[in-house]
């Protein structure tokens, strides 16, 4: 049986929203863009139901528009609300950071 | 020979025409882009199927956070009834398998397997009769659906499900005097070609149902409801998921007494016989049952959620 790392599953964000904002934090993409920078900055290989599924969930909200372009490759860019949203969720994986390298840091200290 | 380039238009055509509408040029130029002139494995081809899967749970109103109420309502009502159509289908089996099941009881056993058997065919019953009262209910409304330029969009539809209709109807002649020259072993698996037959005409009766179900989600989907005919229908199918609900629960009770006490029975045994009393046939059943009865909740679910958000 294949052994599972033991930091498996804890070590990144898998959440098709939040990627996709983060990857149109740095600029408009289009799809195959966004696969490919999402891919690179966090190793996620995002499939085309799971990538169209969570653009098409984004936009609804508000969060993502698309900009008017002739070609086919429709790009994307985050709206005001879609930085608040992402300033929000960096905020709060910042904060449970900070809480888990501090009691980390406690933890190995009373463990030396 | 060079190969031919994939064709990613096929893939669109499981998502929803709203969808399509939206998305579909750049989805299919991702789709080309990120093939790049290779086959899609088989991962990505299952990643498009379930978002297809998932945009049309969103577009029909039965997943997201966002439907209004009604649709929400009318999209659970609807998905009870597809449920229903399935239960349909487990009922006919379960009631061709329990057939004549009291001769083969032992004297003197428990009559637990009778009380589940009567659970299932009341509830049955009652079930149809909420069934045909939603129908008469929204006939006004489907009415003026198809005076109104819907016969033109439902017509296709109705052409396919009445063909079937017309081919399961016109195979029951020829089967049932068939099965007349033949013996009870025989009717049951021990001539095979009798036993394809049946299982091809069992085949047809599905493919009927969805297709009518097509018919009722395409039609229902546009039809002006009213607020009053909206709540009836969901009170009713709230009602109808109960049952289902209770039938499944009557089918186990009924099987549970049946393998204790006459096990054979369930494999078409002589009386007395050392049977297993797991007949593949029943779990078939009972798994239609509980599918339809877990669809028949999530449509429930629906309902709820939208008389909170009204």
């Amino acid at each position: 049986m294949k052994k599972t790392p033991a930091n498996e599953g804890l070590r990144r964000t898998n959440d098709p929203p939040l990627l996709i904002l983060t990857s149109l934090a740095s600029g408009p993409k289009h799809g195959h863009a966004l696969a490919k920078d999402i891919a690179a900055f966090a190793g996620v290989e995002l499939g085309p139901g799971a990538l169209y599924g969570a653009i098409t969930r984004l936009e609804e909200r508000g969060l993502i528009e698309p900009l008017n372009d002739d070609d086919r490759r429709r790009p994307y860019r985050i709206t005001e609300a879609g930085s608040a949203s992402l300033a929000s969720a960096i905020a709060d994986m910042r904060r449970l950071v900070d809480v888990g390298t501090a009691r980390l840091r406690l933890a190995l200290g009373g463990l030396s | 020979m060079k190969r031919r380039p994939y064709d990613a238009t096929r893939l669109l055509k499981w998502y929803p025409a709203s969808w399509r509408a939206r998305y579909g040029d750049e989805f299919v130029s991702y789709v080309d882009d990120t093939l790049d002139g290779t086959r899609p494995t088989a991962g990505f081809v299952i990643s498009i199927a379930l978002g297809a899967v998932r945009e049309r749970g969103h577009a029909s109103g039965l997943l997201g956070e966002h439907p209004a109420p009604d649709v929400q309502s009318r999209a659970g009502s609807l998905l009870v009834l597809c449920a229903w159509s399935v239960f349909i289908l487990a009922g006919a089996t379960f009631s061709k398998q329990s057939e004549h099941f009291a001769r083969a009881m032992p004297a003197g056993s428990s009559s637990s397997a009778r009380v589940g058997f009567e659970i299932v065919a009341w509830c049955g019953a009652m079930g149809m009769i909420l069934v045909l009262t939603g129908a008469c209910v929204a006939l006004p409304s489907f009415v003026a659906f198809l005076r109104s330029g819907g016969w033109t969009v439902a017509r296709r539809r109705v052409l396919h499900a009445l063909a079937l209709t017309v081919l399961v109807l016109g195979a029951i002649v020829p089967l049932t005097l068939w099965s007349r020259h033949l013996s009870t072993v025989q009717r049951n698996g021990g001539d095979a070609t009798y036993s394809f037959a049946f299982v091809a005409w069992a085949i047809a009766i599905a493919l009927t149902l969805v297709s009518w179900d097509r018919v009722f989600v395409q039609c229902v989907t546009r039809m002006a409801l009213s607020p009053r005919v909206l709540r009836t229908e969901a009170l009713l199918a709230t009602a109808v998921s109960l049952l289902m609900v209770v039938i499944t629960a009557g089918a186990a009770f009924w099987w549970a007494d049946v393998a204790s006490n006459a096990p054979w029975f369930l494999q078409g045994a002589s009386f007395g016989s050392s049977s297993s009393p797991l007949s593949p046939n029943l779990i078939i059943t009972l798994a239609l049952m509980m599918v339809a009865a877990c669809a028949g909740a999530l449509g429930v679910s629906r309902i709820v959620r939208s008389w909170r958000q009204a």
